[in-house]
């Protein structure tokens, strides 16, 4: 009897160990591209019609659509409302237009860091959005595949992107070059913002949060944060640590001024890295954190008083703040900004020679390029599109819509935004003017379309080599590491005094062990 | 091949030797090595003589100590009572103690971050303090266990003899029950001093942005750099077999697996 | 007096130990963002926890990954300690040498070590799932051999002698005979095994696929994003897994509890 039961016990618990061991690697094939499923050789005949486009993304970089009735962004020139998904709507306006099926599998990244890691790794993608350093970067590996002519043809209507592009980025990815080549022969735009101080007008003035310094000010102990990446934190505190020169009236009428100030923003000398270490370490005994997304969260609970942003998130902190009442504000301090992109490459990895697979990533450039999905990606993500539009009013309509000032408004402000929309700095009576409420010179309008004199004083973050990154890399680690000499002596004895004591009577333990057991 | 018990072993060892043994090699192997390919002693002395990663050791000792001497404190206590009690329960309340473990330890720190949140104001303001709280209150049902342990399968009859012997009871608990029950918080001190030294995630949740040893390893392991990862490992490996080496060979310890169970 | 004052530390401590948790479990059952005012009764934060694919995928995987690992690490553990405890005496000292090696070492140092080895050196992609699911079969197998030795230790030699003498093959005595007598410590190896899987951060957070999250790797990451609705979800899910876990060690300890408290009868009964 008691056999019996035992022999049941062990073969249920032998299936049950069987079942898992089938279950797991069933659930792992799905998950792993490249291994097809049963379903996928079920799709094989349809698949060879079909063209398959590996995308990946930034997280939460897209609309995802499913957006309320009452979302709906009522233009001049038709109402704007995400209902499906951008890639669906993507798929659908492919096959519409060219008559052939794509099918766009679609996954994300958290940093740029791991899109790279993931791709060293051996991931395979078609098209990525990486930032504009890791462009560069995969630029100097040769790793991408040059967009086509036919993609710069101004006369294909479908060709959203070069008929939108604002032509200020543009300036920016024709005159920017990697080993002699510019950005804008491998790299569409997307998003782009600069970086800034997101801070709260009851605690900090505007003074005060009109230089990368606050960061390290005392009197603002534990209330500000900091970004957990090198690049960012650099860029700052290059800012902090030249802020007399970079701030000097001669510096910024130097007729080579963006050159230089590109030069100085991007110095990474061993003694240039030193002193930000130094600077850095003083941050790191000031800050609330050192953070990526918590910020926001924090800034909005009051939590702290100025959180270092990108201007796109500012917008969304900003919005956020404003549904609870709680006015918060940004600034970009007067000493320089870091102006970034996140833009679409195609790699060779994925795209290889394959024609038609080009074609359909440069559509979904394209696609994401045609002014009223760019709305949709702005009014999803808050940051701001890279497309001006051109002849096409949309986007500045949209700007109108979002920061235009109520009749009632009492206070207003001429916001000039002639710089992107036309190009043009020196007109003096621009078309793409908005009448927008007093406070909004430093606030979401100010966000997502800095002012002129901010992008005057932006610069670049170019990507740094090998050995420069090694060094930076090492830097930031010291920032974060507890500096032995600043370990104070009564410290010093009690430490001393317990590890004296605590090795006394281990050893004494031991040896009368030792002697018990001889 | 005819089947026998010891060829048993023989898929174990493989395994053993795979993913324990060849691991640690690997770790031997990029530790003395650079990017090339090359020896090199340079993560070894870089480690010794820079002032940031001696003041991460420095750090990392630090938390671990007060937050072992806390634990120990407040465990012993615990645990002596329970032992001693006579309570009709005992087990159950045992129980009480140690059930947090199996919860998951981000789950608590979480908890306990809103708690400190509402009771320092601005959380970050302690970073020191925040760390030994979260230590403690993650691992203390680690030095608990053990301790009682030791301490319940006492024999009752030394006590009874140290009193009877003219021994009060304060002079019974340090001349008989305390020496007797090392054992138990030297189990307790292993199974606490080192995760404190390494769990770089309890400080990161808790607003303390200062590294220790642990998250050395993690931000290695996020720039690439697993020269310097696998040298840190070595060290605290090295740390490890030094103590067990002075602690070690206790019979009848009740290890982290009798600590779970 | 002096009782008074033990029974007072006692409640102190697990005061320490629980509050954080219970006042989440209540805080769980609110509208509340933060811990402080509680505003309004609700069962969002459930409704949440149990209908984001993203969070029910993370709980799901988490359970299969520690099933999974726990079976193949009990299988392994298993064997192992039969095959060591009949091997000559190096083969199963080298055994046990190395089967402490996990055991006392860091979590951080075998998750890293087992990344650089798989990933690093042999390129295995992560998104194999081989790289996770080898650490935690790494982390847990030596808990169960280290529970299953003891059993073996104790078991009664010449029983498997008689069933050979009796005539069963060694195959059969080792399953018919052998392996009966020593389920209670494959039992609580392999429960021992989902444990310690349940609970690892370390060793997923350097093996893991970028697209896989464990309870502690999302829990973790949660903490550092600004989204309030998931931050409360998982109050919920801490309250969820708190009560699953009293529900446990209830069944589990009321057999123990009966027996204790008759014992206990018997001992107040004794003393008067």
């Amino acid at each position: 009897m008691r056999n019996i039961y035992h022999k049941k016990t062990i073969l249920s618990a032998a299936l049950a160990v069987l079942l898992l061991l089938l279950f797991v690697p069933g659930n792992i094939q799905d998950k792993v591209p490249g291994i097809p499923g049963s379903a996928d050789l079920c799709l094989q005949a349809q698949a060879e019609e079909t063209i398959t486009l590996r995308v990946c993304n930034w997280e939460e970089y897209i609309d995802l659509g499913d957006w309320d009735e009452e979302e709906t962004i009522e233009l001049p020139s038709g109402d704007i409302i995400g209902e499906n998904s951008m890639v669906d709507d993507f798929e659908e306006w492919y096959y519409e237009t060219y008559g052939k099926r794509v099918k766009v599998e679609y996954s994300t990244f958290g940093t740029n860091e791991d899109l790279y890691n993931m791709l060293t790794l051996g991931d395979v993608y078609d098209l990525v959005c990486p930032s504009e350093y890791l462009i560069m970067k995969l630029m100097a590996e040769e790793a991408l595949v040059p967009l086509s002519e036919d993609f710069f043809d101004t006369g294909d209507e479908n060709n959203y992107f070069i008929r939108g592009e604002a032509p200020f980025i543009r300036e920016i990815f024709e005159n920017s070059e990697i080993n002699g080549e510019p950005w804008s022969r491998y790299a569409a735009g997307y998003m782009w913002g600069v970086t800034g101080l997101v801070y709260n007008p009851e605690l900090v003035t505007e003074e005060q949060v009109s230089t990368w310094k606050i960061l390290a000010d005392p009197s603002y102990a534990r209330r500000v944060t900091i970004k957990d990446n090198v690049r960012d934190s650099y860029f700052a505190a290059v800012g902090a640590v030249k802020s007399d020169l970079l701030s000097s009236e001669e510096f910024k009428n130097d007729p080579d001024y963006r050159k230089k100030l590109e030069k100085e923003m991007n110095d990474t000398s061993p003694e240039m890295i030193a002193r930000v270490e130094d600077w850095l370490k003083d941050v790191k005994d000031n800050v609330f954190s050192f953070e990526t997304d918590s910020g926001k969260a924090d800034m909005i609970t009051g939590k702290v008083a100025v959180n270092f942003q990108w201007s796109g998130d500012a917008v969304y902190t900003l919005d956020q703040a404003d549904e609870d009442d709680y006015t918060l504000c940004f600034a970009v301090p007067k000493e320089s900004t870091d102006i970034y992109f996140d833009g679409w490459v195609m790699l060779k990895s994925g795209i290889g020679r394959d024609p038609e697979k080009q074609h359909a990533a440069e559509a979904f450039i394209n696609f994401l390029s045609r002014p009223d999905n760019a709305i949709r990606n702005m009014y999803y993500i808050g940051y701001t599109s890279v497309i001006s539009g051109g002849d096409d009013p949309r986007m500045f309509e949209y700007a109108q819509y979002c920061y235009e000032a109520e009749d009632d408004e009492e206070e207003t402000v001429d916001y000039d935004l002639a710089y992107f929309f036309s190009g043009d700095r020196d007109q003096t009576d621009s078309e793409f003017v908005i009448e927008a409420a007093a406070d909004q010179m430093n606030r979401q309008l100010f966000s997502q379309y800095p002012p002129a004199d901010v992008i005057a004083r932006s610069s670049i973050m170019t990507y740094f080599n090998d050995e420069q990154n090694a060094r930076i890399n090492q830097m930031w680690i010291n920032v974060r590491c507890y500096d032995i000499r600043r370990v104070p002596w009564w410290s010093w004895t009690l430490i001393i005094g317990a590890v004296v004591i605590l090795g006394w009577f281990l050893i004494k333990r031991w040896l009368s062990r030792r002697a018990l057991s001889h | 091949m005819r089947f026998s018990r010891k060829s048993l072993g023989i898929p174990y060892a493989v395994f053993l030797v795979i993913f324990v043994a060849a691991p640690l090699l690997v770790l031997f192997y990029y530790a003395f090595t650079n990017g090339q390919g090359q020896f090199t002693l340079r993560n070894f002395t870089h480690f010794f003589t820079d002032p940031n990663t001696l003041g991460t050791l420095y750090y990392s000792f630090t938390i671990a100590l007060v937050t072992t001497l806390v634990c120990l404190l407040l465990a012993y206590p615990v645990a002596y009572f329970l032992a001693t009690s006579g309570l009709r329960s005992q087990s159950v309340i045992l129980m009480l103690f140690v059930m947090p473990m199996w919860i998951n330890f981000s789950l608590r720190i979480t908890a306990l971050k809103e708690i400190l949140n509402l009771l320092e104001g601005n959380l970050a303001m302690h970073p020191f303090l925040n760390a030994v709280v979260g230590m403690t209150y993650d691992f203390m049902p680690f030095m608990i266990l053990p301790i009682y342990t030791t301490i319940s399968r006492l024999d009752g009859a030394l006590c009874e003899a140290a009193m009877d012997l003219g021994a009060d009871s304060l002079q019974t608990f340090l001349r008989v029950t305390l020496p007797l029950s090392v054992p138990g918080i030297l189990s307790g001190v292993s199974m606490v001093f080192l995760p404190a030294m390494t769990n770089y995630v309890v400080l990161d949740m808790l607003y303390n942005s200062t590294y220790i040893m642990g998250s050395l390893i993690g931000s290695y392991f996020a720039a690439y750099n697993w020269h310097g990862g696998s040298m840190i490992s070595l060290i605290l490996l090295a740390m490890i077999c030094i103590f067990t080496l002075l602690t070690g060979g206790e019979e009848d310890e009740p290890g982290r697996g009798g600590a779970l169970l | 007096m002096w009782k008074i004052c033990r029974r007072l530390f006692l409640i102190l401590v697990l005061l320490f130990l629980y509050l954080p948790i219970l006042i989440l479990a209540v805080y769980s059952f609110t509208e509340s963002t933060n811990i402080g005012a509680i505003r309004g009764f609700s069962m969002k934060n459930y409704v949440t926890l149990f209908t984001t694919p993203e969070l029910t995928g993370m709980i799901a995987g988490t359970v299969t990954l520690a099933l999974g690992a726990a079976a193949i690490a009990t299988v392994l553990g298993t064997i192992g300690a039969i095959g060591a405890f009949y091997s000559r005496k190096r083969a199963s000292g080298f055994i046990t040498t190395l089967n402490q090696i996990p055991v006392i070492n860091a979590d951080v140092v075998t998750g890293f070590s087992i990344c650089v080895l798989l990933v690093v050196a042999l390129h295995i992609s992560k998104d194999s799932y081989i790289p996770l699911v080898a650490g935690h079969v790494t982390l847990c197998a030596p808990f169960v051999f280290l529970s299953v030795m003891p059993r073996i230790q104790q078991m009664d030699p010449s029983i498997y002698e008689a069933a050979l003498d009796l005539g069963a093959t060694p195959f059969k005595a080792l399953t018919e005979v052998l392996i009966p007598q020593i389920i209670p410590g494959i039992v609580s190896g392999f429960a021992l095994a989902v444990t310690l899987s349940l609970d690892d951060y370390f060793i997923a957070t350097y093996t893991k696929p970028a697209t896989f999250d464990t309870i502690s790797t999302y829990v973790v990451n949660a903490t550092k994003g600004a989204q309030t609705t998931i931050k409360t979800a998982l109050w919920a899910l801490s309250t969820v897994i708190f009560l699953i876990v009293v529900l446990i060690v209830l069944v589990t300890n009321i057999r123990s509890l009966h027996r204790e408290n008759r014992e206990g009868g018997r001992r107040a009964e004794h003393l008067s």
